[in-house]
């Protein structure tokens, strides 16, 4: 067990490396020239050439690199510059480790954004993951139950429907239609939770049913098809032969075993939207990690664009990590 | 008390048929026997021939699914069939409980032995976790399972074949049950565990008097611990009666293929082995009249084609036998004579 | 033969083959699947309608040759007022225009939807193969040659799937669709398209690489492979003759999952602004651009819409149709 989790966390790092080496050789690359994105209009080659200077891009990559690796274990100054520390220290911004860059076009450091953005992205996601699994279980056992019967087929047939529209065309009707138009729900917003949960919960209302419906489309289908593939196990015909009451049958022996799996597939779920729910957040106007990227994106701002793409990464192969521990758990045939 | 109180189990005409897609799949058909305290009935018959499915309707385990079950299912003068389901569950596990074949897949893989065979208690019984768990241990102890004390709190795959097959025994007599199911319970095994297996429910027999059927294709396993036998064919009986009469005597020609395609001891090195021709019928569209004619090799010695046109009724043809054929008494006699080798099988 | 077989020398394989009643007898697997498959209502109508998108997909280019479509000439003449909407009721609805203009423009939104479809399925269509192809050869490479290959793909599918999928997708879009470019490609959508196409299929491949190398590995233990390797049967004659027929049920399977969200993920990139942009038709962003007339203009909005969830869902359908066609235990369970 301990052996397991030495290994594992030993090859998350050496992932991580390799894809931050990816991330900087995939968007360094990039035919664009990051320092000309720097200043506005009134850009003279002279002030592009000091930015690219200033912010290290005239630096071979693989220095960028290391410069970069370098941050994230001790503080760094933006621009890296003595002659301008000296001159006009005000104008140095200073970023204590762990740092993960400084966005030139936002005039920020990339963890102050990342540190705004992420309890936004976290609200989403929790709220919502609450949402898909509590329905999307729930639909999907009693599905199964009650299989062959009209109930089953709605159901079922509802989910499908559910998994088939893009999630930003559902996002959009529950925006425009639902909130705006008719003002059935409050307006998507973010309020922190420790300041009011009230407001809190009712901002975040549309952009969990949004993210929730999709997944719990998802969940509907998979809950379903292993409650039935269980349900058909031998040793559900042996609790039968005990003697055992029916409902302990659904819930101790075809639930316990059915739901296992879709553990798994949850926890990843959970890592993917906690790296970044772009859509949701865009449809939304929620500055969470997902539109940030997105927004990086648009602006090709590479510091921020790299910093939300290594997060992300790390927050799913995180997951996969905890999942796995978690399955060990609660299946005894898997050892670490 | 009645006639009819003697028996502890009686089987009455049972139907089962499962709707498929394809049609129709009569997997039994018209089957009837009974069963006293104490003894031990052998089911035979290749797979599909309708032993497993007889087992599990007799503990209402088609119930909820499509198939249809008809006949009369009679425990302890008890009418099994109708009998609700609140009720069917007081017997199940209880006083009539079942070894299933490939305890592998019939144990539940996320909880422990001893808890499974603690639920099986503590279903019937109203006692603590605790003494139920010392009542599995204690169980496990029984059925010959080493370090009980330890392994009731391991998991189904950390058993062997042969123990998992005891910690499923020990499940089934958790409530000393007044009848015993055992379908197939010694197949995946090695000889002397299937030894062991066997030599262990026949002493729990005598100690428990409970009542066995025991469901297998091995009929080396019915010569050792049977007293009456039932060869099934396609869902019907062709042969039953008691184990010496039918071994001794078999009055149909799908029992004698049975028989003679034992392999024994001291029969001559390099004799083949005797196989019976063809694959088992169909149960969606059964063949006309006996439904064993299409494989039978003495179709010939009965006159007319009454084997292809009249099904066959269960005939005395001893004191405690019955068998479904239409060849006379006399070319019986005359065939169980060529098959000189039968007659060493009862030795066993 | 030792005493310890006292089981029957002909035990036969249960079937239900029977030499004296023909009819019923001898049904091959893909047999049996296909009757399943036809007997299902639902997936039967879900296959005419995606033989129905498949027909539009190839007749919508050959009609916009013939000039019988126009997906481009605008007609300002049908937009005007405030906000240039479709004048006409039902937005702008008339014998030329079957399902009325697009604001702004005037373009014929029929032609529009009738060559988005062409786009859209050619674009899923393709990236699909991409997955599969890269996913069987090396989900095959994997399975078969196992030790230092097999461990080699493993890490790279981590790897990949460590990946922020999503964010990937459109992350990747500003430095790869210039490589692309670069490549020769004209400029613009055509660059795009290639793309598209091509992180799509790439992101694709490892599902299918891991469910082809679980099959690999299950079915080079059965006795058929045995077989052909003890007679001497050459390493690529088993991979290709022996394994891959069998590979076809999962590989089927798994396309009808993956097509239908390799539609809509080519929703969500031109929703997140790195699609194929207009003049150039695709469901996506018709449907993107429509959204913003939710309200203004119905027809409009829900015409992309639902012509878009609707290919999606008649996808989804018939795979759900063919999952459980083929798979031999889709038809047990129940039980009290």
């Amino acid at each position: 067990m301990f052996q397991y989790v030495v290994k594992r966390v030993l090859s998350i790092i050496g992932m991580l490396i390799l894809i931050s080496v990816s991330v900087f050789a995939l968007f360094f690359a990039v035919p664009a020239d990051p320092a000309r994105l720097t200043c506005g209009k009134n850009c003279t080659p002279a002030i592009i050439e000091a930015n690219r200077h200033a912010l290290g891009y005239d630096k071979p990559i693989v220095v960028q690199y290391f410069d970069f690796m370098k941050g994230l274990v001790s503080e760094r100054d933006f621009p890296d510059d003595p002659v301008i520390a000296k001159n006009s220290p005000q104008s140095i911004t200073h970023c204590p480790a762990p740092c993960l860059g400084y966005s030139a076009t936002q005039g920020q450091l990339v963890s102050t954004m990342i540190k705004q953005a992420f309890p936004i992205t976290a609200s989403i996601a929790v709220g919502a993951f609450v949402l898909w699994l509590v329905g999307g279980i729930g639909i999907g056992v009693l599905s199964a139950l009650k299989r062959g019967s009209i109930l089953e087929r709605g159901l079922v047939g509802a989910s499908l429907v559910a998994y088939s529209l893009p999630t930003f065309f559902i996002g959009l009707l529950l925006l425009d239609i639902v909130s705006i138009k008719y003002g059935l729900a409050p307006p998507a917003g973010y309020t922190p939770f420790v300041d009011d949960p009230v407001a809190w919960a009712k901002g975040m209302i549309l952009p969990w049913i949004t993210l929730a419906m999709v997944f719990a489309a998802l969940y509907v289908r998979l809950t379903r098809a292993n409650m039935l593939e269980t349900l058909s196990e031998d040793y559900i015909r042996t609790a039968r032969a005990k003697g055992v009451p029916e409902w302990a049958v659904i819930v101790r022996h075809a639930m316990r075993a059915a739901l296992t799996p879709i553990v798994t597939i949850a926890g990843l779920d959970l890592g993917g939207v906690l790296a970044g729910a772009a859509i949701t957040e865009t449809v939304f106007n929620l500055n969470g990690i997902g539109k940030t990227g997105v927004y990086a994106i648009q602006q090709l701002d590479l510091p921020v664009i790299v910093a939300v793409v290594l997060l992300s990464a790390f927050v799913i192969v995180l997951f996969n990590f905890l999942v796995d521990l978690l399955y060990a758990f609660l299946d005894p045939r898997v050892t670490l | 008390m009645s006639e009819q109180a003697r028996h502890l189990l009686e089987v009455d005409d049972l139907e089962v048929h499962f709707p498929t897609a394809d049609g129709l799949v009569r997997a039994v058909d018209g089957l009837t026997f009974s069963l006293e305290p104490g003894r031990t009935l052998g089911i035979v018959g290749e797979s599909g021939s309708g032993k497993s499915v007889t087992s599990q309707a007799i503990l209402g385990l088609h119930r909820g699914t499509p198939a249809k079950v008809s006949g009369r299912i009679r425990f302890d003068g008890v009418e099994l069939l109708d009998l609700p389901i609140k009720d069917l569950r007081r017997l199940r596990g209880n006083d009539i409980s079942m070894i299933f074949q490939d305890p592998l897949s019939a144990l539940h893989p996320y909880y422990s032995v001893g808890k499974q065979i603690a639920e099986a208690y503590r279903v019937h019984h109203s006692v603590s976790r605790r003494q139920a768990l010392a009542r599995a241990e204690e169980m496990l102890e029984l059925v010959g399972i080493p370090n009980a004390g330890r392994r009731v709190h391991e998991y189904p795959h950390q058993f062997s074949g042969g123990m998992r097959q005891r910690a499923m025994i020990a499940m089934a007599l958790v409530n000393d049950p007044r009848l015993l199911i055992a379908d197939e319970p010694t197949t995946a095994l090695d000889v002397t565990v299937q030894a062991q297996i066997l030599e262990l429910m026949k002493k729990l027999q005598r100690e428990f008097g409970s009542a066995i059927i025991i469901i297998t294709h091995d009929l080396g396993v019915v010569a050792d611990i049977a007293d009456d036998v039932l060869v099934m064919y396609a869902g019907h009986a062709v042969e039953q009666g008691a184990v010496n009469e039918v071994f001794y005597q078999p009055d149909m020609p799908y029992t004698w293929g049975l028989l003679s395609s034992m392999p024994r001891i001291g029969s001559p090195r390099g004799q083949r082995l005797a196989t019976i021709a063809g694959s088992p019928p169909s149960l969606i569209r059964p063949p006309s009249g006996c439904r064993f004619h299409p494989r039978c090799a003495y179709r010939g010695l009965v006159e007319g084609d009454a084997c292809v046109t009249t099904p066959p009724r269960l005939v005395a043809g001893g004191a405690d036998h019955r068998a479904r054929c239409h060849l006379e008494p006399g070319a019986r006699e005359r065939v169980r004579l060529q098959l000189s080798t039968i007659d060493s099988v009862g030795e066993r | 033969m030792t005493l310890s077989a006292g089981e029957f020398a002909a035990e036969p394989v249960p079937t239900m083959v029977d030499e004296a009643q023909g009819p019923v007898a001898g049904r091959s697997p893909w047999q049996i699947a296909r009757a399943r498959l036809r007997a299902n209502r639902v997936a039967m109508i879900a296959l005419f309608m995606i033989i129905f998108f498949v027909v539009i997909a190839i007749a919508a280019p050959i009609l916009q040759a013939l000039g019988v479509i126009d997906t481009t000439t605008l007609h300002p003449e049908l937009v005007q007022g405030p906000g240039a909407m479709p004048t006409g009721s039902f937005g702008g609805i008339s014998i030329h225009h079957p399902l009325g203009v697009e604001p702004q423009t005037g373009r014929d939104l029929f032609s529009r939807i009738l060559l988005g479809i062409t786009l859209d399925t050619a674009i899923a269509v393709a990236a699909t193969i991409i997955s599969v192809g890269l996913g069987v050869v090396l989900g095959l490479v994997a399975g078969f040659y196992r030790g230092a290959a097999d461990w080699s793909i493993g890490r790279l599918i981590d790897l990949i799937l460590a990946f922020p999928q999503l964010l990937m997708l459109i992350a990747l879009s500003p430095v790869l669709v210039q490589r692309i470019t670069d490549t020769g490609v004209p400029q613009g959508n055509p660059s795009k398209i290639t793309y598209i196409i091509a992180v799509l299929g790439f992101f694709g491949w490892p599902y299918f690489a891991r469910i082809i190398r679980a099959q690999v590995l299950s079915l080079r233990e059965r006795e058929f492979v045995e077989a052909a390797e003890m007679l001497g049967a050459r390493r690529s004659r088993i991979n290709f003759k022996e394994l891959l027929p069998n590979l076809w049920a999962p590989i089927l399977v798994y396309s009808s999952i993956v097509l239908p969200t390799y539609v809509s993920a080519e929703a969500a990139m031109s929703f997140l602004g790195v699609g194929i942009v207009p003049p150039t038709p695709t469901l996506g962003n018709l449907l993107q651009d429509s959204v913003n007339y939710a309200t203004a203009d119905p027809t409009y909005f829900l015409a992309p819409g639902l012509t878009l969830f609707i290919v999606v869902l008649a996808f989804n359908l018939f795979g759900d149709g063919l999952r459980d066609a083929l798979d031999p235990r889709s038809d047990r369970a129940g039980g009290k």
